[in-house]
């Protein structure tokens, strides 16, 4: 059972409902600061991610050319030549059905047996046929046709209005016969097309999905660290340099990849954790009121041999002497720092191939968000510490943006999956600490060794 | 709908206005504690403001059932726990020559003593003995929860409860005996 004491209660009565006088404004305005900075924070990273997911889309629909891979290659090919097909038969189809009504046309007016008019119209469908682009060969045939149709009014005069009759009626019979074994080619052909959209959108559809890949692996980074301040606080850089060793660490990544042409963009999640060993000692000198003490060899006597002499007097000289004034207070600090990042990078890269691997060279950034900490720094005292356990703390930029480079040799161990090996470095474009709470700046410089898998669609 | 009720929904909905109600509301019963655990405006006005800042992002856990106010001052004592946490870790040893103390047994305090005193004395006290009379005696917390929390053994907690309540003893006498000499004037 806990134990009560009179004074407990004494205070606990006293202060419990206690208010005190408000802090100053500045308080209030930093708490409202915080706050808006984390909801612009959330909006920047949500248009961030917009931006980029719609930009992907964008790019892929519309900017990206069609990938080099050989039997994609040959499918476009033959999508382009289906397509240049069709539209040549809708022109055909245009002419067929132009001259079915020319001919149309045409027999009216020879029934009232107006044969000049009937001669305009074959006119009009010898030049349609000759401006047909890629018109059958057949139906500019029928310019040559055995019986030649002048142009000139004098030849139409010249001739009978039989013969004239005639000879239209065999131009108009084999140009509906063409037309008639045209359609029927047209109707074959329009059924083929039908089928051929459906491959172009299914293949359309494939050349897409094939250009992603997925990508897991990690990274082993091996940790440098700068910190820097303003001269007033040198010494406190130089204890923290001397004192703390970053700690080396295991980064797991998983990723995905937009390939076009010999380059890539490319995303993901990389877990990223920063830290260093602590170990330092600081003292400080002290004024000691309670624990001066000394002693003296009071148990001997010497003979005085000048005044008086023979005399015996007690030693006064101490043999074992303490600094009565002051002492030094010694400090020790130690702890495992370590502050764990999710980081979302952006690369964008360009492959070289160097049979039978693939060098990749990729650069970007990433954005870092802060998942916890467990940490402590020295304070600008240098005799205590700033306990960092909580990754809401205000010293904290909960935001940190790095600088990326990347090289990656890769290995196709199937036509599906691949390996790679890939050195980068890495480095913090801003101090984890925000400049109004913490005067040292403090960057990471991350250079690492990955490996990893990755699995094309 | 009480007041209050309407200023945690409109802090549920990130509105500005209602935040700063909450604020103006709470300020000073959270910055008393604040103050009574770090013992100087300085550090209690940091512990203040990453205790709002909880407060603001976390308010979406609150559960209904229980005290909102409660709630709010638990945030800022585990805060302000966290701030001194190993701040000092040289006030945190055992005092092994403070016997048990019997002071009070056979005083009696006045009831009425003025809050601001009262707090004066609080913040007067040495920070190790201030964290774990403020943990014990206001938080009811156990020695065995203070010293998982400070990171200290139960003994030391113990010491420093002691020394404490010797501390605050001899302060509220003083005080006392000060009182009645002036008004015996």
């Amino acid at each position: 059972m806990k134990e009560t004491h009179k004074i407990d209660e004494l205070f606990k009565k006293s202060l419990a409902d206690y208010r005190s006088e408000l802090p100053s404004d500045k308080v209030k305005k930093k708490i409202f600061g915080t706050l808006a900075y984390y909801q612009y924070l959330k909006w920047s990273l949500s248009v961030l991610a917009l931006l980029f997911i719609s930009g992907s889309i964008w790019a892929i629909y519309n900017f990206l050319p069609v990938s080099s891979d050989r039997e994609t290659l040959n499918n476009s090919y033959a999508i382009r030549d289906k397509i240049n097909t069709k539209t040549q038969l809708k022109n055909e189809n245009e002419i067929v059905s132009k001259i079915n009504e020319i001919k149309t046309v045409s027999k009216k007016e020879e029934k009232k047996g107006n044969f000049q008019k009937i001669n305009k119209i074959s006119q009009v469908l010898i030049v349609s046929a000759e401006n047909a682009e890629n018109a059958d060969a057949k139906i500019f045939e029928s310019k040559n046709y055995d019986v030649q149709i002048s142009r000139d009014e004098s030849f139409v005069n010249a001739e009978s209005n039989e013969s004239i009759e005639s000879k239209q009626d065999k131009v108009l019979t084999k140009v509906v016969e063409n037309a008639t074994e045209k359609k029927a080619e047209n109707l074959k052909l329009v059924d083929e097309m039908a089928s051929a959209d459906g491959l172009i959108k299914k293949e359309y559809k494939n050349r897409i999905i094939n250009r992603f890949e997925l990508i897991a692996g990690g990274n082993f980074y091996f940790v440098d660290k700068k910190l820097s301040a303003n001269k007033e606080f040198d010494n406190l850089v130089k204890i923290r340099e001397n004192g703390e060793v970053p700690i080396s660490n295991f980064s797991p990544y998983f990723g995905i990849r937009y390939n076009f042409n010999n380059f890539f963009v490319q995303s993901g999640f990389q877990y990223q954790k920063y830290g260093e060993k602590m170990d330092i000692q600081t003292s400080e000198m002290k004024f000691n009121v309670i624990d001066n003490w000394f002693h003296r060899d009071s148990l001997y006597y010497v003979k005085d041999s000048i005044n008086p002499p023979g005399a015996w007097h007690i030693d006064t000289i101490w043999y074992v002497t303490h600094d009565t004034t002051h002492y030094l207070q010694k400090y020790r600090f130690q702890k495992n720092n370590t502050y764990k990042y999710i980081e979302i990078p952006f690369l964008i890269g360009k492959k070289f191939d160097i049979n039978p691997f693939i060098l990749e060279v990729s650069t970007g950034i990433s954005v870092g968000l802060l998942l916890k900490s467990d940490a402590e720094i020295l304070a600008t005292d240098t005799r205590s510490v700033i306990v960092l356990n909580n990754e809401k703390s205000a010293y904290f930029n909960q935001v940190m943006l790095n600088y990326l480079f990347r090289l990656s040799l890769r290995y196709n161990i199937s036509r599906k999956w691949s390996v790679f090996i890939s050195p980068d470095v890495k480095y913090n474009l801003g101090s984890i600490f925000k400049d109004a709470y913490y005067p040292v700046k403090q960057n990471y410089i991350l250079y690492g060794v990955g490996s990893g898998l990755i699995y094309k669609f | 709908m009480k007041e209050i009720d309407s200023i945690i929904a409109a802090c549920l909905n990130e509105k500005r206005s209602g935040q700063h109600k909450l604020y103006e509301l709470y300020a000073g019963l959270m910055f008393g504690i604040c103050l009574r655990y770090t013992g100087n405006r300085t550090d209690a006005e940091d512990v203040m403001q990453d205790g709002f800042v909880k407060i603001f992002q976390n308010i979406k856990h609150f559960r209904q059932e229980g005290s909102f106010e409660g709630w709010m001052k638990r945030i800022m004592v585990n805060t302000a726990l966290n701030f001194l946490r190993h701040k000092k870790k040289e006030n945190f040893i055992e005092f092994t020559s403070v016997h048990s103390v019997n002071l009070l047994e056979n005083e009696c305090f006045d009831p009425d003593f003025d809050p601001h005193q009262m707090m004066k004395i609080i913040q007067n006290l040495p920070i190790g003995c201030r964290t774990v009379f403020n943990m014990f005696a206001f938080e009811d917390f156990s020695h065995k929860e203070i010293a998982a929390q400070l990171g200290i053994t139960e003994g030391t907690s113990k010491s420093q409860l002691a020394r404490a309540r010797k501390l605050l003893t001899e302060a509220v006498s003083e005080f006392k005996r000060k009182n009645d000499y002036q008004l015996s004037i």
